[in-house]
């Protein structure tokens, strides 16, 4: 049939520029996966690039709800504040759900766990921050994400919540996220627990979703 | 015309380690590339459904059981990658029509242009039949289909392009299922 179009089209192929084989992240991507049969891809590391965790120890302990608070600032950082290290403090690395299960049983408002994140979205650690918060670290799926894959996800309880404009408070302990992005972060409640997400990859349609999939599920 | 892959080099890679491997990538890559590119009709993302593929064949060439079926296992990997980074553009960005027809325009591939204008489905199997040369079996066996879908959404595919190209006198038979062209 149609030489002419066959002929175009293997003309159409042999054009097709073919760009450098990326072989350092397909290594990456086959080493840092799980098994073959779970076919999901893990990724790590990376985590600098979106956000910076730092332990800084100030100089007293000021009030907080639930041994913790969480900031916003304008800029788009979130700011996280507790009064405490030891047997608050717990993270859980690639944790299984009896792990996120257990720690939201460690808090002191009724957790609603992420729900409607995109497919192929594996949680990559979670931390008690105190019983007023905790927060999910997922792997947001896709190649096209490259190295900004990470999505911070805080699960609070409203009192521990600062207003927008309060400064965070002087804590022994604080962690800041989001100011090498400086994306911003959406916060909103469902039940009795507000979640505040960092932005990143993910895309409007997607935190909608999400957002609606989370709420439908508090009703 | 695909690159062939020697059989030694696959059986290599499926017994062998780590440089075996990345040997036969290296082999396979343009061909991977090259098939994304021409399904999903842009750069970046047939570079990320290809390296995806890669990334499978990496993880699993060792649970190949036959090595002549190499090619039709690879490609379905790179389709089945490039599905599903089409699938999710267009869940998540907005006009993909507007902004392949804009990129088009200034590519130098007129049958990337014609090729623009089929649906995804369509699209995959022109590119497996004229720009592989993958028979009807083999693509059937690449998209998991039946041999009859393949056919079928070939013939249609051609009177789809047939107004676009318009210098080929083929003669196609109108098919009875007309009602499910739109479906395609």
């Amino acid at each position: 049939m149609h030489s002419s179009f066959e002929l175009s089209c293997k003309n159409a192929r042999d054009a097709i520029a073919v760009p450098a084989i990326p072989l350092d992240a397909i290594r990456y991507g086959a080493h840092n996966s799980r098994n073959a049969s779970a076919g999901r891809r893990r990724r790590r590391v990376v985590a600098a690039a979106v956000a910076s965790l730092s332990l800084v120890a100030v100089a007293a302990a000021a009030e907080m709800f639930g041994h913790v608070q969480v900031s916003l600032n304008p800029s788009g950082e979130v700011h996280l504040s507790f009064d405490g290290v030891n047997g608050r403090l717990t993270q859980f690395r690639d944790p299984k759900g009896s792990d996120i299960q257990k720690a939201a049983r460690a808090m002191n408002f009724p957790v609603i766990l992420p729900k409607g994140l995109p497919a192929g979205t594996d949680a990559e650690a979670v931390t008690v921050l105190g019983p007023g918060a905790m927060q999910i670290v997922y792997n947001l799926p896709g190649a096209w994400r490259r190295s900004n894959h990470l999505l911070f996800v805080i699960l609070a309880n409203p009192k521990s919540v600062a207003p927008d404009d309060a400064t965070p408070p002087k804590s022994k302990f604080s962690m800041q996220f989001g100011q090498k992005t400086g994306l911003g972060a959406v916060r909103w409640i469902v039940g009795g627990e507000e979640v505040i997400v960092l932005k990143s990859t993910i895309t409007a349609a997607e935190l909608a979703h999400f957002k609606a999939v989370m709420t439908a599920r508090a009703h | 015309m695909a690159t062939p892959v020697p059989t030694e080099l696959v059986d290599a890679a499926r017994t062998g380690g780590r440089d075996e491997i990345e040997l036969l990538l290296r082999t396979v890559w343009p061909d991977a590339y090259r098939l994304a590119r021409a399904v999903l009709g842009e750069d970046q993302p047939a570079e990320d459904a290809a390296q995806e593929a890669c990334i499978v064949l990496y993880r699993t060439i060792a649970s190949l059981r036959s090595v002549a079926a190499f090619r039709t296992w690879f490609y379905r990997i790179v389709v089945r990658e490039a599905a599903q980074i089409k699938r999710r553009r267009s869940r998540t960005e907005p006009a993909p029509e507007a902004r392949s027809r804009a990129a088009d325009q200034t590519a130098p591939i007129d049958v990337g242009r014609a090729l623009s204008g089929l649906s995804h489905k369509l699209r995959e199997v022109v590119v497996l039949r004229y720009f592989e040369d993958l028979s009807s079996p083999e693509i059937a066996s690449v998209l998991g289909v039946p041999e009859g879908t393949v056919r079928f959404r070939l013939m249609i595919a051609r009177q789809r392009l047939r107004p676009l190209l318009g210098d080929y006198n083929e003669r196609f038979t109108q098919s009875s299922g007309e009602a499910r062209i739109n479906a395609l």
